[in-house]
């Protein structure tokens, strides 16, 4: 059922398969891609675990300097105007 | 009355600053990008003071300009990207000539490598390193994707782009920053 795909193709198939975009055929094509190379199955298991910790970077604060400029520009803002 | 201009300026800045550049800090690749997106953020809002609706928090208000400079900053790196769809595919040498992974850029496992805990600091620190080392739009589909839980066609509407340069983007974000976390954290 269908030729075999590249590296490259897995890689984006496994993008499309987050969506549910794949076709039955491109499903089967994958899954036996994946049985078949261990390197795009090392590559699965490492970007879902990286696209995971993504949103647990902790976020930066405003430097405080920035922040008294800021502070500054807004005051100036309806003095001038 | 300056004095209480000011007194009410940093009440804004105190209040909100942190919240709308944490925000964007993390969804631009790097911190005067950010601070301009605040800045701008809040003196349009300044400005603007009469179409907010005290009902509702300031908070939601000051978000909602920051997204729309976001997405404007976005759109400017994706302006020009129609018929490029092939140059942004061609810049590497990840795959050989039959797709297949190159040798040099084989995926290796990261198990064997010194005891790496997840989830440090560090770590977050180089994960947020490596985005920030991916292209403008690369990093964008990405965010945008796995921090905002927007889907494809959405990213494609906000972006202005076509379907075939997401996946191009897409695949490119993950391969670089996959590639990068391994040579910079989990092997190094």
């Amino acid at each position: 059922m269908g030729q075999k795909i590249t590296c490259a193709q897995a890689v984006d198939y496994l993008s499309k398969k987050e969506e549910g975009k794949l076709t039955l055929r491109q499903r089967y094509q994958l899954w036996r891609h994946l049985l078949a190379c261990s390197l795009c199955r090392l590559f699965r298991v490492q970007t879902k675990h990286l696209t995971r910790s993504l949103r647990q970077v902790p976020p930066a604060n405003m430097p405080a300097g920035d922040k008294a400029a800021l502070i500054e520009k807004l005051a100036a803002e309806k003095n001038t105007g | 009355m300056p004095e209480q201009l000011r007194a009410h300026a940093a009440q804004w800045v105190n209040e909100h600053a942190d919240a709308l550049y944490g925000y964007a800090w993390q969804r631009v690749r790097d911190e005067d990008t950010a601070k301009d997106l605040v800045q701008e953020t809040m003196l349009a809002a300044w400005r603007n003071i009469e179409r907010y609706d005290p009902a509702q928090p300031l908070k939601g208000w000051l978000f909602a300009i920051l997204k729309n400079k976001l997405i404007d900053h976005y759109r400017k790196s994706a302006s020009g990207l129609a018929g490029r769809t092939q140059e942004l595919a061609d810049e590497t040498g990840f795959f050989d000539e039959d797709e297949h992974w190159a040798k040099g850029f084989y995926p290796q496992d990261w198990s064997g490598g010194a005891d790496r805990q997840l989830n440090t600091r560090e770590f977050y620190k180089i994960l947020h390193a490596c985005k920030n080392r991916l292209k403008e739009l690369q990093a964008a589909v990405f965010s945008m994707k796995y921090l905002d839980d927007m889907d494809s066609e959405e990213i494609c509407r906000e972006l202005g782009i076509s379907s075939s340069n997401y996946w191009v983007l897409m695949h490119r974000a993950k391969v670089q920053l996959r590639a990068c976390l391994e040579k910079n954290w989990f092997l190094r």
